[in-house]
C-alpha cells in the first residue's frame, strides 16, 4: 500500500486551476520529485500535502491517516522551504529544537536529539552560531537537520537548493540523498531544474498546467516520454508530426510528411493506421552518418547552424528535399573528433535508430495545449 | 568635499543640541535670572524646582500618563498592524488611513473635538480623558514601527514554525514577537515622548489636580522666567537621552528606525 496518498486533489483561483485532479502514490522511503516550469503546480501540490493551502476537492493520506483537512502543524511533516526560513533570532541549535519544544520533548532528550540531527548533517559544533553567521551550504543543512529532527512521516522540500551556485547544488543534492537514505523518509522535493530530479530521484513526476504528465523512474521520463510536453521539457528537441503507414508487431512505419521513418511500437499503445502521432528524437541520439546495421531513419541534409555548447555541438540540419524542416543534432567533441567538424552548409547525412524514435500518447491536433512545444 | 561635508554634518548636530546645551547651562546658573554667560555655578534652581509642587505635580501626572498610553497604544496598534498586513478586507486602506490621521490633524483641533466629546458622552475624569487622547495621538507612531518591522519579516517563517508544529498562538510567541521587537520597543519610545511632551491636546483635558509637567512649565512661564524652568528642563531631557540609550544598548533602537 502506497504510504503516501494524493487523490485527485483540485485548486482552483478565481479562473485558473492550479491543481487538476492531481493523483500520486508515494511508498515508504521513496524519494519522488515533482518537476515541470513555474506555474505547473508542483510547488501547489507540495504546499497541499503540507497543509499550507486548503484543497477544493480531493484527498491527502499520509500513512493510512486521511490529513485533508488536518491543519499543518498536526499533519507531522518537516518542511524544507525555498529561502529556507531559518529564524535569524535563534541559534543553530535553537532552530533545530524548535519543532521538538512544540512538541514538549523534555530538555534533556531535546539537547541529545539535537546533536544526532547536527552531527548527521556534519555540523556538530555549530550550535551557538546564528544561522547569518553560516554560508549557503550550511544553512540549507541547518534546514534539513530542523526538518528531520522531529521525525516527520514525510519530508518536502521546496526547491531549496535553487539559489546555491551549481558546484555547491551537486554537493547538497548528494548529501540530501544519503542522509534521506539513511533516514529511510518518504521524501517529495520539487525542482524546475531536470538535471537535479534526474539526479536525486527514485521517481520524477512531471507536471504542466496542474496536471500530473507523467510518472516514472528518471530514465524513463527522459529516454521514454509519453507525451509532447515531457519530450520537449526533458530536452527531446526533435518533435515531429507522422502519420502511421503500417503498423506491426515489430515495427511502426511512420511518414513524416513524405519523409518515410521507422520505429519501434509503443508498449501498452495501440496505434491505427492512417493515425496521427507525435514522434520525438533526442538530438544526442541523431548520428552525423549512418548508423551501423540499418538503412532505415537516413536523411540528406545540410547543417544551416552550429552551436557550441562547450562540453557539446548542437548542428541545426536542414533536409534537403524540403530546407524549411530541420533537425537538431547534439554532437560530443569526441563524436565530432571522430566524424570530422561539420561546418554550416556542409552537406551531411543524419541517421538514427527505430528504438530512439519515440511515438507520444498526444495527437498533433493537442498543439494548441499551454506550453506546447514547437513541432515540425 | 569630505571636508563639507564634516562641516555640514557637524552644523546640523550643532543645530539640534545646542540649544539643549545651553538649557543645561542655564539651569547651572547660580544668578536670579536666566542670563548668559554664567557668572557663576549652582545646583539651587534644581533644588528651586522639586520645591515647585505644581512642577512636582506635572512630572508624577506625565509620567503615569506616558506610561500607560504606552502600556495601552503598544499592544492596540501591534494588533491592527498584524490585521492590516496579514487580513484583506473591504476598506483596508481607509482604515489604515483613519489610523495614521492623529499625525495630519493638528493637535490643538485634536484636544478640542476630544474636549467636546467627552463632555457629550460625560466622561468628567480628566486622567481618563487625557489617557484616551494621549492613546490616540501615539497610536500612529507604534503603528509605523510596528508596520516596518512588519514588512521586513519573512511570512514563510510562520509557514515553517506551523509545519514544526507550532500552534498559530506560540508561532506568534516564539517567532513573530522576538522578530517585531525592534520595532516594538522603537514604537514605545516614541508613544511615550510623544505623550509626555504634548501640550496642545493635553491643553484642553486637563483639570486642576492632574496637569502634565509641559503644561505646569507653561504656566509657570507666564509670571515670569527663572532658571528653574531650565532646571526641570534639563531633567527631562536627560531622563529622555537616558531612556533612548538605555533601550539602544537593550534591543537596538537603530535597527528598529533605521
Amino acid at each position: 500500500m502506497s504510504y503516501l496518498l494524493i487523490d485527485q486533489i483540485t485548486k482552483t483561483y478565481g479562473e485558473t486551476r492550479a491543481l487538476d485532479e492531481v493523483c500520486l502514490e508515494v511508498a515508504r522511503g521513496e524519494f519522488v520529485t515533482l518537476l515541470g516550469p513555474s506555474g505547473c503546480g508542483k510547488s501547489t501540490t507540495l504546499r497541499a500535502v503540507a497543509g499550507l493551502l486548503d484543497v477544493d476537492r480531493g484527498v491527502i493520506a499520509i500513512d493510512g491517516r486521511d490529513v485533508t483537512r488536518v491543519p499543518i502543524n498536526d499533519r507531522n511533516i518537516g518542511m524544507v522551504f525555498q529561502n529556507l526560513a531559518l529564524f535569524p533570532h535563534m541559534t543553530v541549535a535553537e532552530n533545530v529544537a524548535f519543532g521538538l519544544r512544540m512538541r514538549n520533548v523534555p530538555r534533556s532528550e531535546r539537547s541529545r536529539r539535537v546533536s544526532e540531527a547536527l552531527a548527521m548533517v556534519r555540523l556538530a559544533g555549530f550550535d551557538d552560531r546564528y544561522p547569518h553567521q553560516l554560508s549557503g551550504g550550511q544553512q540549507q543543512r541547518v534546514a534539513i537537520a530542523r526538518a528531520l529532527v522531529i521525525n516527520p512521516g514525510v519530508l518536502l522540500l521546496d526547491e531549496p537548493f535553487s539559489a546555491l551556485d551549481r558546484k555547491l547544488r551537486e554537493e547538497m543534492q548528494i548529501e540530501l540523498r544519503q542522509i534521506t537514505r539513511r533516514v529511510g523518509i518518504t521524501s517529495i522535493f520539487v525542482t524546475h531544474d531536470q538535471e537535479e530530479a534526474l539526479t536525486l530521484s527514485d521517481r520524477v513526476v512531471v507536471m504542466n498546467g496542474g496536471r500530473v504528465e507523467q510518472v516514472g523512474a528518471p530514465d524513463a521520463i527522459y529516454s521514454r516520454p509519453e507525451t509532447a510536453f515531457v519530450a520537449d521539457f526533458m530536452g527531446a528537441r526533435n518533435i515531429l508530426a507522422c502519420r502511421i503507414v503500417r503498423a506491426t508487431p515489430e515495427e511502426v512505419e511512420l511518414d513524416w510528411n513524405g519523409v518515410s521513418l521507422a520505429a519501434l511500437p509503443p508498449r501498452n499503445q495501440w496505434h491505427a493506421v492512417d493515425q496521427r502521432v507525435l514522434v520525438a528524437l533526442r538530438p544526442e541520439l541523431v548520428c552525423i552518418g549512418s548508423v551501423e546495421g540499418t538503412t532505415r531513419n537516413r536523411l540528406a541534409g545540410q547543417v544551416a547552424a552550429r552551436i557550441d555548447q562547450g562540453g557539446f555541438i548542437s548542428l541545426i540540419v536542414s533536409l534537403v528535399d524540403d530546407p524549411e524542416r530541420t533537425l537538431t543534432v547534439r554532437q560530443s567533441k569526441l563524436d565530432e573528433t571522430r566524424n570530422g567538424r561539420a561546418a554550416v552548409g556542409d552537406p551531411v547525412t543524419v541517421s538514427w535508430s527505430a528504438a530512439d524514435l519515440v511515438i507520444l500518447r498526444d495527437r498533433p491536433r493537442d498543439q494548441d495545449r499551454v506550453g506546447s512545444p514547437a513541432v515540425n | 568635499m569630505k571636508a563639507v561635508l564634516v562641516a555640514l554634518v557637524l552644523m546640523a548636530y550643532a543645530f539640534i543640541f545646542a540649544p539643549l546645551l545651553v538649557v543645561v547651562v542655564v539651569s547651572l546658573n547660580g544668578g536670579t535670572v536666566a542670563s548668559f554667560p554664567i557668572e557663576s555655578w549652582s545646583f539651587r534652581w534644581y533644588g528651586a524646582a522639586f520645591a515647585n509642587a505644581s512642577f512636582l505635580n506635572g512630572l508624577w501626572t506625565s509620567t503615569w500618563l506616558a506610561v500607560s498610553c504606552t502600556i495601552v497604544a503598544m499592544p492596540l496598534a501591534l494588533m491592527a498592524a498584524l490585521a492590516l498586513s496579514k487580513v484583506e478586507f473591504a476598506g483596508k486602506s481607509a482604515v489604515e488611513a483613519l489610523l495614521m490621521a492623529p499625525l495630519l490633524v493638528p493637535g490643538i483641533v485634536i484636544g478640542i473635538a476630544l474636549l467636546l466629546s467627552a463632555s457629550l458622552i460625560e466622561v468628567r475624569n480628566a486622567p481618563m480623558r487625557l489617557l484616551a487622547a494621549h492613546v490616540l495621538i501615539a497610536l500612529p507612531y507604534c503603528l509605523r514601527t510596528i508596520t516596518a518591522s512588519l514588512a521586513r519579516m519573512d511570512g514563510s517563517l510562520i509557514d515553517c514554525a506551523m509545519s514544526l508544529g507550532a500552534s498559530r498562538w506560540r508561532a506568534f510567541i516564539h517567532v513573530t514577537v522576538p522578530l517585531l521587537r525592534p520595532g516594538i520597543m522603537a514604537g514605545m519610545i516614541f508613544a511615550f515622548l510623544q505623550s509626555f511632551g504634548d501640550v496642545p491636546v493635553s491643553l484642553f483635558l486637563t483639570d486642576a489636580r492632574n496637569n502634565t509637567l509641559p503644561l505646569a512649565i507653561m504656566a509657570y512661564l507666564e509670571y515670569g522666567v527663572d532658571p528653574s524652568v531650565a532646571a526641570m528642563s534639563s531633567i527631562v531631557t536627560v531622563s529622555s537621552l537616558a531612556l533612548a540609550v538605555g533601550l539602544e544598548r537593550l534591543v537596538g533602537l537603530r535597527r528598529a528606525v533605521g
